[in-house]
């Protein structure tokens, strides 16, 4: 292969899935290049990666919106398209990571592998899907494209489902959701791992949009999960109630107006009007809402967003390419997500 | 210039991502505290806070001859030089943490102070996160017993805006002094090692790369108070790790989280007890207020005089110079 097709960006390296996505690439042979945000760029020297710039035949993209305000979402989704297009090769090969939310948070929408239509939903819904859509259709029609659904990534030093969870139980906060059946997780190695099957699978690319899923235990429950870090912890696990919808009381004209806006922010029709009404005002009119409401712009409370991720009676099933097998079991990786919860001091393991 | 003005001329020296995203909000809330100046090498994060705080836009040798309290905020190296100019001049200080890059250092400046009669603070706001507070004072009840081991982990992706940019070019921008200097000086105020200076022997120091690291674990005892603590310090920017402190004692052990919110837990012969703080604060901002009215309220006396730090200092050098 000419070694000049085997080079690869990845935009989001020094995040969580970044590190694993670049370790494995540079594995297989890949000359890696990063790129991150400019506030922790500086990371990249962890990872021994130069910083990415000019083409590349392969970029992937793992950097999505972090900020809690709905209206800067938008504006940081067209950031990250810019990033994508000023180090995409002509004709090369784009992996875009995006997620099972696409589908609703509850997954109360049919999961089809392949292209959604934008709807009015929750915020981070939307930014999810527009993202989705604006890179197949401003890329989609010369180059590869690989949109990759990730299911709830797990696996060591995973800051939402082993950090979270872990978290949670030294805490004594519930865990457990009665009527959760699903966890929908996949393994943070395997994500590294499929990425890089599809990167190489580049070396005859092929214009178009395909759509990936990937969660492989995603039929499997939170149990072993849960159990296996309340084992290493020494703590006992608290089960919350199934969610329930939020009362209409907040709606009632006169109530506190900071839980109404909060109410019809999170709603997905009133909300997503709300937000685009946002999105039309003047800019300095934006700010001074923002700066006003700034707590109030994250959609759901990280408690509500938790216990309807944990309580999900939906299975987000896998969908890869012909011939994958994921690397890493069930077992393995509940083994090196104890093995971490030592090394990350969640246990006392000092030797005096 | 006398410590007890009632409105204390106040001059900020470095401007950045600290200033911005706290001074600026906290000073304005005492009462006794009237900026008077700011300065910066950077003539545009000196203009930016100037025009929030009011203050004149001055040199940093200007300013420390008309202000009665100097705040010094610029990246660590600076810290020393600076710090001896003020008290030199007559002015109070507080320097922002890490205090210093030596032990050498944080004493003769500790000395210096007390010499001219000023007053010396080092910014260690975490002193005053509820959790730390608890753990400090069920600790002092010897609720665990004698100390025998602490444990330090702390990480998370590193997401804090520098306007320097020296976490990524200093020698001390690192995580062990960035990051560490909070954590190793919550873990000896917790368990009432703050005063002492210790003696300390290093037994092993891993980093990802020279320093400026984002990643080191160290191994280390001290010695002091006719004790001996074997003692794990591992930080990273690049991971999220537990954020725990953990001291663990003759009888028991107690574990305290590093952040402004969470609590206290203790488990002895197996049993586990959470304990909550009575006080707890909805942003670190709140501790912030609370360490400047405390040292404005009681200059000298506060619980973050410099002569406080000293064997922080010890402890943050030796590991830093540690290959």
């Amino acid at each position: 292969m000419n070694n000049g097709l085997r080079k690869v960006a990845v935009i989001g390296a020094a995040g969580f899935v970044g590190q694993f996505v670049c370790r494995r690439l540079a594995e297989s042979g890949w000359q890696v290049y990063g790129a991150a945000s400019e506030r922790n760029s500086f990371l990249l020297d962890h990872l021994k990666i130069p910083a990415a710039s000019g083409r590349y035949p392969v970029v992937v993209n793992l950097a999505y919106p972090t900020s809690v305000t709905p209206v800067r979402r938008k504006a940081e989704n067209s950031a990250i398209v810019e990033r994508i297009s000023s180090l995409l090769a002509p004709g090369g090969t784009l992996l875009h990571t995006s997620t099972l939310a696409v589908f609703g948070f509850q997954l109360d929408r049919p999961v089809a592998c392949g292209p959604i239509h934008w709807r009015p939903d929750a915020d981070y819904v939307e930014t999810k899907v527009r993202m989705e859509l604006t890179l197949a259709e401003e890329f989609g029609g010369s180059h590869r494209v690989e949109i990759v659904r990730l299911g709830n990534v797990w696996g060591q030093g995973s800051p939402n489902w082993l950090v979270g969870l872990a978290v949670r139980l030294r805490d004594g906060l519930p865990v457990l959701v009665k009527g959760g059946q699903h966890s929908n997780v996949t393994e943070v190695q395997n994500v590294a791992a499929y990425l890089n099957h599809l990167a190489n699978l580049s070396s005859s690319p092929t214009a178009g949009v395909r759509f990936h899923h990937l969660a492989e235990f995603s039929s499997v429950p939170w149990d072993p999960f849960v159990q296996m870090i309340a084992a290493k912890l020494g703590v006992d696990i608290q089960t919350a109630e199934t969610p329930v919808a939020q009362p209409l009381k907040s709606l009632i004209v006169g109530t506190y107006v900071g839980e109404t806006y909060k109410f019809l922010n999170r709603q997905r029709i009133c909300g997503s009007l709300m937000r685009q009404a946002l999105s039309m005002l003047p800019k300095t009119m934006v700010g001074s809402v923002r700066q006003s409401k700034k707590s109030l712009g994250k959609a759901m409370g990280d408690d509500e967003t938790y216990y309807t991720v944990m309580g999900c009676s939906r299975e987000f099933c896998s969908s890869t390419v012909p011939g994958w097998q994921p690397p890493v079991d069930l077992g393995t990786s509940l083994a090196g997500a104890a093995k971490w919860l030592e090394h990350a001091g969640f246990v006392t393991n000092i030797v005096g | 210039m006398s410590n007890s003005a009632i409105a204390q001329s106040v001059g900020i020296i470095g401007c950045g991502a600290v200033v911005q995203e706290y001074y600026t909000v906290v000073l304005p809330k005492i009462c006794a505290v009237r900026i008077h100046a700011v300065a910066d090498l950077n003539p545009e994060n000196a203009r930016i806070v100037a025009s929030v705080t009011g203050g004149a836009v001055l040199s940093a040798k200007e300013l420390v001859q008309c202000c009665n309290w100097v705040l010094i905020t610029t990246p660590p190296e600076a810290h020393a030089e600076l710090a001896a100019e003020a008290l030199t001049a007559g002015a109070n200080v507080v320097v922002e943490k890490p205090f210093v890059t030596s032990s050498f250092e944080a004493r003769r400046l500790a000395e210096l102070a007390k010499h001219l009669g000023r007053v010396l603070h080092v910014a260690q706001f975490r002193r005053f996160f509820p959790p730390t507070e608890l753990a400090r004072q069920l600790l002092q009840t010897g609720i665990i017993g004698s100390i025998q081991r602490l444990e330090m982990f702390e990480g998370a992706r590193f997401n804090w805006s520098t306007q320097s940019g020296y976490v990524g070019r200093s020698r001390f921008g690192g995580v062990l002094f960035d990051t560490g200097a909070h954590t190793v000086d919550q873990c000896l105020y917790a368990a009432g090692w703050d005063a002492i200076e210790p003696r300390i022997i290093v037994e092993s120091v891993l980093r990802d790369k020279t320093e400026p690291s984002h990643e080191i674990d160290c191994r280390f005892i001290l010695e002091g108070a006719h004790q001996s603590i074997f003692c794990r310090l591992f930080m990273s920017r690049v991971q999220t790790l537990a954020n725990v402190i953990r001291v663990i004692g003759s009888h028991g052990e107690l574990e305290f989280d590093c952040s402004y919110q969470g609590g206290v837990r203790i488990r002895i012969q197996g049993d586990l007890i959470r304990l909550a703080p009575q006080h707890t604060m909805a942003s670190p901002t709140e501790a912030f207020l609370a360490e400047y009215h405390e040292i404005f309220a009681k200059p000298g006396n506060a619980r973050t005089a410099a002569h406080r730090m000293i064997g922080q200092m010890t402890i943050l050098e030796a590991l830093h110079r540690h290959e």
